[in-house]
C-alpha cells in the first residue's frame, strides 16, 4: 500500500460536520417517513416490521445513542425498505430515488464517526472523562468513509447527467414537456419557452457533470458549494423532489475539509477553535 | 478493511448504474439514476388555427369552450397526449366551431430521446380527419 493511500485511510478529523448529518438525515427519515410507518398507517401495517426498526434505530441515531450502531441499522432498514418493500414487494413509492438517496447516505453515515459530536455518545464520553479528572476527549475520529457519502453525491450527478444527455433533453423537450405538464397545457406560453429550456437543459447538464467532480475534488468550493445549493434549491422549487434535494444539501457539509467546519463552528460560537 | 469496504462500496455506487444505465440490463436491484425519465413523456404540443375571413388566425381552445381557468378544464382539453395525438382535443373543438370553419391542428409529440415528431399536421382540416364533416 502506497504512503499516500496509507495516510488517507488513516486520516482523521473532526466529527463534527458527519455527526451534524447524522442528526439532519434522522430528522429528514422522519420527514419521509414519519407519517407512513405510524401505527395509523396502511404501510405500517403492511411492513411492521420495518416500521418498528425504523422508529428505534433512528431515534437513536437522532439522539445518537450508540451512533454508529444506530445509523447502520436505520440502513439496513432503509435498505430493506428499498429492496424489499420496493423492488421484491412492488411497494414503488419506496423505489424513488429519493428514498434511495436516503437510504444510501445513511448507510453510508453509519461508517463514519457520527457519534463524535453532537450526541449522547459524546455526552457519556465527557461525563466519563470528567469523573476522571481529565479533559473532554478530542472529536477526533477517522475520515476515509466521508468519501462514500462524497462518492454518492458525485455518482447521483454524474449518472443523472449522463441519462439526460440526449437530444431530446439537451434541445429542451423534455423540459418543456415536464414544464407544460406540470405548470400548464399542451401550449407553449410564449414563442421562446423551448429555446429557454434548451440553454435550462445544457446548464443543468453541464453543472451535473461538473458537480459530480467538483464535489470529489473539493475545489474550488466558493463555486462548487453555491451552485450545488442553487442546483436543489431550484429543483426544490420547481419539480416535486420530495426530499432528494435536502437530503443532498446535508450532504454538502462533508465537501468542506472537517476541520474547517469545527473551527467555524467554534467561532460560529465565540470559541477560540479547539 | 477499511480500504476493502471503501473500493466495494465504490463498486456498488458507480457500477451498479453502469449496468443499468450503459449496459441496459434490466436488474431491477441495480440502481440506476434516471430522475423524471419517464414523467411526461406522452404529453405533446399543440397549435390550433381557424380561418377568419379567409385568414388563417391561432385558435384558443379555452375560450371557444368559454372556459376562463385553463387549469380546471377536462384533462383531454388540457393536453394533447401521444396515444391519440390529440385527437379528443380536437373533437371537442370542432364540435363548439361555426360551421363549416375549419381547424387546422398541428401536434408535436416526442419521438423515442431525439426530440419533436409531428404526428398531426396543419395542412388539412382536423375535423375532418378525425371523421367530424360539419
Amino acid at each position: 500500500m502506497s504512503p499516500q493511500l496509507r495516510a488517507f485511510l488513516l486520516r482523521e478529523g473532526s466529527t463534527r460536520a458527519v455527526s451534524l448529518v447524522r442528526i439532519l438525515l434522522a430528522l429528514l427519515l422522519w420527514t419521509r417517513f414519519g407519517q407512513e410507518f405510524a401505527a395509523f398507517h396502511l404501510v405500517a401495517e403492511r411492513f411492521p416490521v420495518i416500521a418498528a426498526c425504523f422508529w428505534v434505530s433512528t431515534t437513536l441515531m437522532l439522539v445518537g445513542y450508540r451512533a454508529r450502531a444506530a445509523t447502520l441499522a436505520a440502513g439496513i432498514t432503509m435498505f430493506a425498505a428499498v429492496f424489499w418493500a420496493g423492488v421484491h414487494q412492488g411497494h414503488s413509492p419506496y423505489e424513488h430515488h429519493h428514498v434511495y438517496m436516503l437510504a444510501a447516505a445513511t448507510m453510508w453515515t453509519s461508517f463514519t464517526p457520527c457519534g463524535g459530536s453532537y450526541s449522547v455518545d459524546r455526552w457519556l464520553a465527557v461525563r466519563a472523562a470528567e469523573a476522571d479528572g481529565k479533559p473532554a476527549p478530542p472529536e477526533q475520529g477517522p475520515t476515509w468513509a466521508t468519501w462514500l457519502l462524497l462518492g454518492q453525491l458525485s455518482a447521483s450527478y454524474f449518472w443523472s447527467a449522463w441519462d439526460k444527455s440526449t437530444p431530446a433533453f439537451l434541445s429542451g423537450v423534455r423540459l418543456v414537456q415536464i414544464f407544460v405538464t406540470k405548470y400548464g397545457t399542451s401550449d407553449l406560453p410564449f414563442d421562446a419557452f423551448q429555446t429557454v429550456c434548451a440553454a435550462a437543459a445544457w446548464m443543468t447538464v453541464l453543472g451535473e457533470y461538473a458537480l459530480a467532480a467538483g464535489v470529489l475534488v473539493r475545489w474550488p468550493l466558493r463555486i462548487v458549494v453555491p451552485a450545488g445549493l442553487l442546483l436543489h434549491a431550484l429543483l426544490y422549487l420547481l419539480i416535486p423532489v420530495s426530499t432528494f434535494s435536502a437530503t443532498c444539501m446535508a450532504l454538502y457539509l462533508l465537501v468542506f475539509d472537517p476541520d474547517d467546519v469545527h473551527a467555524f463552528l467554534d467561532r460560529l460560537q465565540g470559541h477560540a477553535p479547539s | 478493511m477499511r480500504l476493502g469496504v471503501l473500493t466495494l462500496a465504490f463498486a456498488y455506487i458507480w457500477g451498479t448504474p453502469f449496468v443499468r444505465q450503459v449496459m441496459k440490463v434490466h436488474q431491477p436491484y441495480a440502481r440506476m439514476w434516471v430522475m423524471f425519465g419517464g414523467y411526461a413523456r406522452d404529453t405533446c404540443l399543440v397549435e390550433l388555427e381557424t380561418e377568419v375571413d379567409g385568414q388563417r388566425t391561432p385558435l384558443d381552445r379555452f375560450e371557444l369552450l368559454s372556459i376562463p381557468d385553463p387549469s380546471k378544464a377536462p384533462h383531454s382539453l388540457r393536453f394533447a397526449e401521444r396515444q391519440n395525438a390529440g385527437e379528443p382535443m380536437i373533437r371537442s373543438v370542432c364540435r363548439r366551431l361555426p360551421d363549416g370553419a375549419p381547424l387546422y391542428a398541428e401536434v408535436r409529440c416526442l419521438a423515442g430521446d431525439e426530440g419533436w415528431k409531428v404526428m398531426r399536421r396543419a395542412d388539412e382540416d382536423a375535423c375532418a380527419a378525425v371523421g367530424l364533416k360539419r
